[in-house]
């Protein structure tokens, strides 16, 4: 068991590392970070003056140790456009994808997984079919264009703004209905073929066997048993969800996040871009260290290892 | 008017009430007006935040000494006085200028002199580590500024320059309050500012949106709307939805490709407006460039061909319709006098002469390559299609790169390279022909450099920059011009163009001009 | 006679439409009497589990119940998947499957299942957990606190079923239904769960249905029994009777199936074809920090003559497999040489290697996973031939001379995996490893997977085609009685090495080491055989 979360450090140490340089060298390659600042018809002197100030025309090596030393010391520089720390553009932005994110999150877990577990439950009548067509059209959707939908059919059909308006809760149902819709039919297809696949396992009709009654066989043996791998499907959905912030944050006009980022790419903001990509990274793999972690409480064959 | 309830407590509601009694009648249906725009900048101070989303704020919060006349001439080329009631030349390097009596600030504190003084200081705009260093381009030449009076302020430059007051009308002219910004310091400022503007700030959050109220205090009052929102939304649809739901006033900056789709939808209108600022391209004619081995465009008859071979004004009349036009080389409206609507270009469409003029260069098929980024000048890339076709037609080879960013266009081997021209800046041509296209402009330093200015080019400019009488003046601009057609470096597309989307009822123009403002020249309520 | 526990009476169970025949069981009467063990034998497929679930009132609705009473201590039971059998269940009839650790849930302690049964029956915590101390101990689980506390997959297969035994016997039900339950056991746990099973039915008079498809276990067991063929009985009685007077021939051939014994061959003057010397496979496990060693073979030696079968035999763990596989070259064994026709194997590779592979062909258990499902019967076999350079259509021809010889018919050929049944799909593995004419042949656990009338069958299959094609064979199996029907020589391998080895009538009727001594005594139907003989 310590091997097991010793090894599961080491992995997302190394991870950590390879995104680090990743980051560092998409950047750098993608076009000159220093023309693309300074106004585009600014004089050569004007963009050397940037490049200098930015650290930009020293050798490559140089660079990304002087980058690899500062992240060292959790210095995530400044953001070329405002002066601001690139680490306060990032926490002022966060609450708002946190609350758009986590609320897409528990829209798509309460709605997907008892889709799934009426489907499954009702195997082969119109409801599961129902469901598994839904599904497939929440999955296949691209978020962008439902959001389109979702705003322009609230503008043109019910003259209604559905856009981040004030400061009202329910804001965050538009968006976050969009942005969780693909986990939404992802859990609700998982979650049915977990489930069936636990209905049909040998101790489920043992337990039937054994006289406890099907409500206590649903929640005490098959609820546990189909929720383990879905776990890692929730973790996995992590990466979709912030992939779809973006652009849902985009279309809704939510403040968060994803919106910085695009903003930060089109106007080359290294420092800002870079934190964003990290932070994003570190989620990512702080999730899945969480899930591989989960499932030691969870699944005992596991704990075993 | 857009109406949003909020939740308030009766005896609030009805001190409200009371309060809205005691008002003037007119003050009462003043309406607020929310815009939707697709950013903010992350700071309100006016020269570090110059940027055209700035732009759309700035005139709302601030005032410059020097304003420009676009309530009556759309081109804005009269300039007239603001917080500067009048200035003098007094001699050909020091300015004057004497400023308006008992304008406030937000806060209720007078405007003097020493405000001036410090806005346009060098600690803050031009000297060696400058505060706002954005501003260094507007405050080049500036060698003092000193307060010599409660109202009167002294401007000295290093070099004779005629057109210095237009300068006042730029983003230099803005002034601070100078107690307010030392006590808060550069980053507090931009964060919380104030100015003597028309509208005074309520809550600004870079992220989300600013919110500012009517200053009652407005020195040239009334402020016709009660309150300013600029919410961001960068998705071009969500403004338009926001638009017909009513929970936007004013859209910005709709694309091109758009427009009819919102001249379309009830209740809303389109208001498109060119602007002073100039799509072209740039001819890559340097002969030492070096991933160009023989280029072709260093033969001035294969420019000439080029532009002669393109009909500019069927293709802004296809995709404009009669939004903009095809302006003749450095003749702008907004430069007033220097403007002359009868004068032509050099070179007009004409397929005939461009098969002559290539019959006469040395071109012999090779393709072109023309960098273009992606998106940054509405329309161009379409524009840029049926131009490849054209010269296609008289047998040259033109191929489009389009890219993502600035510095991947700048990446050579290219032959031409988009690029726009702003014409503001000093009241007449100085800036599109010199500061654009002379020895220290890009054109001819950057490492994206596309030529190097003939010798008859610089003396016709030096010239140009002496010349401190009008006629003398004009004539040599006009000298400059007629080399500059014919060397012919580049080629002008369009006059740009800006499109908002507005509630029908809205009685607001602001003229050919990116900036908005929502004061009472603007904005009419009744 | 007191009232007996179960009676069936006229049980008729209908299949879906599109089975291969109305019914899963027809007509179907039996009883069981307290205290006895009636033994239900039959065939998977045979209707006999369908019996027990009628009984337990879990027929699925596909399986509709269309004729027939099944009473229960003189009552009639409710209907099918009626809420009252909640109440019946575990009180009066249990029940327990063939894969004990399987029907635990994974996720709770197996003491924490146990109480559970006991709660949902109406006795309180403290009684509950008294009554599962209890019978803990009663089923002979040593450190009974400790694997109470355990979750199933710590649990061996024999001490699973053990915590499964005793959930069933938990609230002393009448009637206790076994189905297979120790067939998936090495033949000691066997014995000792039929043993303890036994003892419970003694002290507490339970009747017992036993369900198997091994004769072995029924002549151990059986007070009476009832064998069922296609969803009828074809035969019924004491077990005294059906065992020594079989009237029915089905019962006859499953009969015999169990008792076969192997043909004496002359094993002179055979060359060497395979011999290992000192082979030792150690795997090692686990992630960087918690590495962990497992001796899976040691110092073990073998040899083997052209034409003649050796066998390999030992439980579960005892390293059989590994050994296969290292004579296969499927492993790289860490000490030790392998020879082939006279040359050294041990390090060949690349051409060398594959070339070695055309010559060694293996057989593997599971021949439902063996065979690409998308592949054309003729298309798997002549795939080898094919790969090894034979022209398309010459070895398709071979692929139909070989189905022949595997006694498919030849429309076969065209036919895909799914269209056959385990047995039919075990001769196309074999023709398959046949293909391309090896001269040794590994089968490891070849049969195992297979009822035991087809087991017999394919057994002769390999008898046969190895006196007329002559290769010689490894053949890797946990039963002894497969050993014994097919093999010239036998290794007893356990913990990774060999105990005895020798000819096979020595190894089985003199037995030198301990542990064969005692894998013979295990195994079941022991009394059967010596009758037999």
């Amino acid at each position: 068991m310590i091997g097991y979360v010793a090894s599961r450090l080491i992995r997302a140490v190394i991870t950590l590392l390879i995104t680090v340089t990743l980051v560092f060298l998409f950047i750098r390659f993608s076009g000159d970070p220093a023309a693309a600042l300074a106004p585009p018809d600014a004089p050569q002197e004007v963009i050397e003056q940037y490049r200098r100030a930015m650290g930009l025309d020293k050798p490559l090596w140089a660079q990304y140790t002087a980058y690899l030393g500062a992240m060292a010391r959790g210095e995530f520089g400044y953001s070329v456009h405002t002066g601001l720390p690139s680490a306060q553009l990032f926490l002022n932005r966060l609450p708002a994808t946190l609350m758009l994110g986590g609320t897409a999150l528990a829209i798509a877990l309460l709605a997907g997984i008892p889709m799934g577990a009426i489907a499954a439950l009702n195997r082969g009548r119109p409801i599961d079919r129902a469901v598994m067509g839904f599904s497939v059209f929440a999955f296949a959707m691209p978020n962008f264009l439902f959001g389109l939908v979702v705003i322009l059919t609230g503008a043109l059909v019910f003259q209604t703004y559905v856009g981040a308006s004030e400061d009202t809760l329910l804001d965050v149902l538009p968006p976050a209905l969009t942005l969780g819709l693909a986990s939404m039919g992802a859990f609700a297809r998982f979650s049915r073929s977990s489930l069936l696949e636990t209905l049909n396992a040998p101790f489920m009709v043992a337990a039937e066997a054994r006289g406890i009654p099907r409500g206590r066989r649903m929640w005490r043996h098959a609820g546990p048993n189909a929720a383990i791998p879905l776990v890692t499907l929730v973790g996995l959905s992590l990466g979709g969800l912030i992939a779809g912030s973006v652009v849902t944050e985009q279309v809704f006009a939510w403040p968060g996040v994803g919106q910085l980022l695009v903003r930060s790419v089109a106007t080359r903001d290294i420092a800002t871009v870079q934190f964003i990509v990290l932070a994003i990274a570190v989620t990512m793999i702080c999730a899945n260290l969480i899930v591989d972690l989960l499932y030691l409480v969870i699944d005992p064959r596991i704990r075993a290892r | 008017m857009t109406i949003r309830h909020r939740s308030m407590t009766t005896p609030r509601l009805v001190l409200g009430l009371l309060f809205a009694l005691a008002l003037p009648a007119a003050a009462q249906d003043r309406p607020d007006i929310k815009l939707a725009v697709d950013n903010l900048w992350e700071t309100m101070d006016p020269v570090i935040g110059i940027s055209t989303s700035g732009a759309r704020v700035h005139d709302n919060l601030f005032d410059t000494l020097i304003m420009r006349n676009r309530w009556e001439d759309p081109d804005g080329a009269t300039l007239v006085p603001w917080l500067a009631t009048e200035w003098t030349r007094k001699t050909p390097m020091i300015w004057e200028i004497k400023l308006r009596e008992g304008v406030k600030f937000h806060d209720g504190h007078v405007m003097d002199a020493e405000d001036v003084a410090f806005s346009m200081s060098a600690e803050r705009l031009w000297g060696p580590e400058p505060s706002a260093p954005r501003g260094s381009r507007y405050a080049a030449n500036i060698v003092r500024v000193e307060a010599t009076g409660p109202l009167t302020v002294e401007v000295e430059l290093d070099i004779a320059d005629p057109t210095f007051p237009n300068r006042l009308a730029t983003p230099l002219g803005f002034v601070l309050p100078k107690h307010y910004y030392e006590e808060v310091g550069t980053d507090a400022f931009g964060q919380k500012p104030i100015g003597t503007g028309p509208y005074k700030l309520v809550s600004f959050d870079p992220s989300t949106e600013l919110v500012a109220e009517a200053f009652d205090d407005y020195w040239y009052g009334p402020v016709p709307a009660a309150s300013l929102t600029f919410r961001i939304v960068p998705e071009f649809s969500t403004q338009f939805a926001g638009l017909v739901a009513g929970e936007f006033d004013i859209i910005t900056s709709i694309p091109a490709d758009q427009i009819e789709q919102v001249e379309n939808a009830p209740g809303v209108t389109v208001l498109t407006k060119s602007i002073e600022n100039y799509p072209m391209f740039a001819f890559n004619m340097l002969d030492d460039d070096e991933t160009i081995p023989d280029n072709p465009l260093t033969d001035v008859n294969l420019r000439k061909a080029m532009v002669a071979a393109v009909d500019r004004e069927g293709i802004v009349t296809a995709l404009w319709g009669d939004a903009t036009y095809v302006p003749a080389p450095f003749n702008f409206p907004e430069y007033g006098p220097f403007y002359d609507a009868d004068r032509k270009a050099a070179i007009t469409y004409d397929p005939d002469r461009a098969k002559e003029l290539l019959a006469a260069s040395d071109y012999d098929g090779e393709q072109l390559e023309w960098h273009i980024t992606r998106g940054f000048y509405p329309n161009y890339e379409v524009a840029a299609e049926f131009m490849v076709e054209q010269w296609r037609d008289v047998g040259i080879d033109v191929k489009l790169t389009i890219v993502d960013n600035f510095s991947l266009a700048y990446e050579r081997p290219f032959h031409m390279l988009n690029m726009s021209m702003s014409s503001d800046f000093s009241g007449d041509p100085w800036r599109p022909l010199w500061l654009d296209w002379g020895p220290d402009s890009s054109r001819v330093t950057a490492s994206h450099k596309t030529w190097v200015p003939s010798d008859k080019f610089l003396e016709l400019g030096e010239a140009f920059v002496q010349a401190q009488e009008f006629d003398e003046r004009k004539q040599a601009y006009l000298d400059l011009v007629a080399e500059w057609e014919d060397i012919t470096p580049g080629m002008y597309l369009w006059r740009n163009v800006v499109s908002y989307g507005m509630r029908d009822d809205l009685d607001w123009d602001p003229g050919n001009s990116a900036v908005t403002i929502f004061d009472k020249n603007f904005l009419k309520t009744e | 006679m007191s009232v007996p526990v179960v009676t069936i009476e006229g049980l008729s169970v209908a299949l879906p439409d599109g089975g291969d025949r109305p019914f899963a069981v027809e007509g179907v009467s039996l009883e069981v009497a307290p205290g006895e063990t009636l033994c239900l034998v039959g065939e998977s497929g045979s209707g006999k589990s369908v019996v027990a679930q009628a009984v337990m009132g879990m027929l699925p609705v596909q399986l509709p119940l269309v004729a027939g009473r099944v009473t229960f201590q003189g009552q009639v039971l409710p209907a099918q998947r009626d809420k009252a059998y909640v109440r019946l269940r575990s009180a009066r009839m249990a029940m327990v499957f063939q894969d004990a650790s399987a029907s635990l849930d994974p996720l709770i302690r197996v003491g924490d299942q146990l109480i559970e049964i006991a709660r949902v029956h109406g006795l309180s915590r403290s009684e509950a957990r008294k009554r599962v101390d209890e019978m803990l101990i009663a089923v002979r689980l040593p450190d009974p606190a400790r694997i109470a506390r355990s979750y199933p997959h710590q649990l061996s297969g024999g001490q699973a079923q053990r915590i499964v035994i005793a959930g069933a016997l938990l609230l002393n039900p009448a009637l206790l239904i076994a189905d297979e339950p120790t067939t998936a056991l090495d033949v000691t746990t066997q014995a000792e769960i039929l043993t303890l099973i036994a003892d419970l039915q003694r002290e507490r008079g339970t009747g017992v249905l036993f369900i198997t498809h091994d004769f072995g276990v029924v002549s151990d067991i059986a007070d009476r029994i009832v064998v069922m063929q296609a969803g009828q009985v074809v035969e019924s009685g004491t077990a005294e009777r059906v065992l020594h007077a079989p009237e029915h021939p089905y019962t006859r051939a499953l009969l015999a199936a169990a008792t076969k014994t192997g043909d004496a061959r002359d094993a002179t003057g055979a060359d060497t074809i395979l011999t290992a010397q000192n082979i030792s496979l150690t795997y090692r496990l686990g992630g960087p920090f918690a590495r962990r060693e497992v001796q899976a073979v040691q110092d073990v030696s073998l040899s083997l003559a052209r034409g003649r079968t050796l066998a390999v035999v030992g439980e579960s763990g005892s390293g059989k497999s590994s050994l296969a596989r290292c004579l296969l070259r499927l492993e790289d064994f860490q000490a030790g040489r392998l020879t082939f026709d006279g040359q050294d194997i041990t390090n060949v590779k690349g051409a060398e290697l594959r070339a070695l592979r055309q010559r060694i062909q293996v057989v593997l258990q599971d021949p439902f996973s063996a065979l690409d499902p998308r592949q054309s019967i003729g298309a798997a076999i002549a795939e080898g031939p094919v790969i090894h350079g034979t022209p398309k259509a010459q070895a398709m021809e071979r692929a139909a001379e070989l189905l022949a010889l595997v006694s498919l018919p030849p429309q076969a050929i065209d036919r895909h995996p799914h269209e056959f049944s385990g047995g039919q799909r075990q001769r196309i593995c074999i023709a398959r490893a046949l293909a391309l004419d090896p001269e040794v042949l590994i089968a490891d656990e070849a049969v195992s997977a297979l009822d035991v009338s087809v087991q017999a069958q394919v057994l002769d299959l390999f008898a046969d085609l190895q006196r007329r094609l002559g290769f010689a064979m490894v053949f890797i199996t946990h039963d002894l009685r497969v050993a014994r029907a097919i093999a010239d020589d036998v290794i007893v391998m356990q913990n990774g090495r060999i105990v005895e080895q020798g000819p096979v009538d020595q190894v089985f009727h003199a037995p030198v080491a301990d542990y064969t001594r005692a894998l013979l005594h295990a195994a079941p139907g022991r009394t059967l055989k010596e009758g037999a003989a």
